[in-house]
């Protein structure tokens, strides 16, 4: 799902593609886009599973502020897809339950 | 109720003001006990400290005596609250540790961990790389040494906030949120009447657990009850796999340097769910001022990442303040009122989550009379009056 030609913006033209990948899926992103637009237009809605009943979380706020939509990326667990931009190479995992604290710091 | 929605004349044997851990405690054992209660609470259950606090199980800040009891009896408390399926409380004792920053902090904290050894407490003073042995995580490079004591540990207190109110609520109490205690009416010298901005309650005998709200509504009755308050701001992470064992404080807290004022230094805990709450930044504020500390905040993610430097990535989710008391001669204010015999005070009891069960207890037994008020003589709010 991507919104192509938009009544206001209008058509999406000159874009930049970057592969990232996710559970080892190679997705083509467009630049400039956080990683959670990127993995809804591939068709992927589960973004973790929560940590009591491994229930499928994904998109909820969609704007930093309920941490529904955390992924580990390049190892880094609990990182906010949807206000963290795509990047050449990314690798991101669906995060099962707590982020595991090996990946924070470098 | 009245066509305008106020009450009129409800009635109850007790009345307890303030729905934060210490009212809920005094009405979950009342009620338990038989008598009629009425909770009136000025905003919501837990909206006070009971619900903004580090969640720590403190043991090496409190005196010996009946405060240190009252820790003791809690924790098996907590635990009768599981095992009867009432509420969760999350409670874990994991150890704690004090940290110290200098020599002289360390040698002060020597003496401390002496007295609570002597009296039966897994206590001891680590010292550099001792300390990973409790947390493997922490910088040593930043921390000179930390008095550890295996008592302490860490709870849920809005589970149990919540909880013990509606125990409460199932045994009959009879809770009224967003209703604030505005003023009181006499005849001779007890109260008669708790009016509210929803109207007035009659009740034989009223509690008072209103934290940091109680010298002003006091003074309505013509008392200065000597209870100050400052706010301390918090903020919290994003849950991550347990990587904090227990609680930490600075030491300062464990070997009584620290009374009043401003201050700014680390302390926090991880808790069950995986979230790290750290503070406090703590200011004299007046009107109840809940705004949080912005430069306070900063420092605390700044020393939180120098002690944790494993865990410096880690997002902030929410940072959010809480008013809490504390009263000129550290003692709380808890007993019969001498001038308003039918007032009974709960306000200013230090960490009050480490000991509101047993303290609730007592006071739900001093009001029906099953025991006297010998033990906590020293508290009685008459030395303000
Ligand atoms: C930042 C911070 C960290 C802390 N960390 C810890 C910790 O780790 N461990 C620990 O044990 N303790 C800790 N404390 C202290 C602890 O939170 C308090 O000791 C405890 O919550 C006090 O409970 P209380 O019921 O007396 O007060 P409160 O929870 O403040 O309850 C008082 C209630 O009375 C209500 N009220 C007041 N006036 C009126 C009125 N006129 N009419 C109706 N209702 C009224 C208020 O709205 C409030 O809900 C901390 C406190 C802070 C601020």
């Amino acid at each position: 799902m991507r919104i192509l030609n938009h009544p206001i913006l209008g058509e999406l033209k000159d874009m930049e593609t970057v592969t990232i990948y996710c559970d080892g899926m190679e997705i083509l992103a467009i630049r400039g886009e956080p990683i959670a637009a990127a993995l809804l237009a591939a068709g992927i809605r589960t973004f973790r599973k929560t940590v009591k009943t491994g229930e499928p979380r994904g998109v909820y706020c969609g704007i930093g502020q309920c941490n529904d939509c955390i992924m580990e990326v390049n190892g880094v667990p609990n990182v906010r897809t949807c206000v963290t931009l795509v990047e050449e190479g990314m690798i991101i995992k669906t995060q099962e339950g707590l982020g595991k604290s090996g990946g924070l710091h470098d | 109720m009245d066509d305008r929605g106020n009450v009129v004349g409800a009635g109850a044997d007790v009345i307890v003001i303030g729905a934060g851990v210490v009212g809920g405690a005094i009405a979950y054992y009342l009620s338990k006990m038989g008598k009629s209660v009425i909770i009136l609470e000025q905003d919501e259950v837990a909206s006070g400290a009971s619900g903004g606090n580090n969640g720590q199980i403190s043991i090496i800040d409190r005196e010996p005596g009946i405060e240190l009891e009252w820790a003791n009896e809690s924790m098996k408390m907590y635990r009768g609250y599981e095992d009867a399926g009432e509420f969760e409380t999350d409670l874990d004792i994991t150890g704690g540790l004090a940290l110290f920053y200098n020599q002289e902090e360390i040698e002060i904290g020597r003496e401390v961990v002496k007295k609570y050894s002597d009296l039966g407490y897994k206590c001891s003073i680590l010292v550099g790389d001792e300390i990973k042995k409790q947390e493997p995580n922490i910088n040593t490079d930043v921390v000179m040494g930390a008095a550890y004591c295996g008592e302490e540990g860490r709870l849920n207190p809005f589970s149990i906030t919540i909880g013990l109110v509606d125990m409460a609520v199932s045994r009959g109490a009879r809770l009224y949120q967003n209703t604030k205690v505005i003023d009181f009416v006499l005849e001779g010298n007890l109260i008669k009447e708790v009016v509210t901005d929803k109207g007035s309650f009659l009740g034989d005998t009223v509690v008072v657990a209103t934290g940091a709200w109680t010298r002003e509504l006091m003074s309505k009755l013509g008392l200065d009850y000597r209870i100050f308050y400052g706010r301390g701001t918090l903020m919290v992470t994003n849950p991550i796999e347990p990587c904090i064992k227990g609680p930490i404080v600075p030491g300062c807290f464990a070997i009584g340097t620290l009374y009043e004022g401003d201050w700014n230094l680390l302390g926090l805990t991880q808790h069950k769910n995986g979230t790290i709450t750290i503070g406090q930044d703590t200011r004299a504020v007046t009107n109840y001022n809940k705004g949080v500390s912005y430069d306070g905040t900063i420092g605390l993610a700044k020393a939180f990442a120098k002690h944790f430097p494993n865990l410096k990535d880690l997002d902030v989710v929410r940072v959010w303040s809480a008013v809490t008391p504390h009263v000129e001669d550290s003692l709380p204010i808890y007993g019969y009122s001498g001038k308003y015999p039918n007032i009974f005070m709960a306000a200013g009891l230090k960490g009050a989550l480490t000991i509101a069960p047993a303290a609730g207890l007592m006071a739900a037994r001093i009001i029906m009379g099953e025991t006297d008020d010998n033990l906590v003589a020293d508290y009685s709010p008459t030395r303000f009056e």
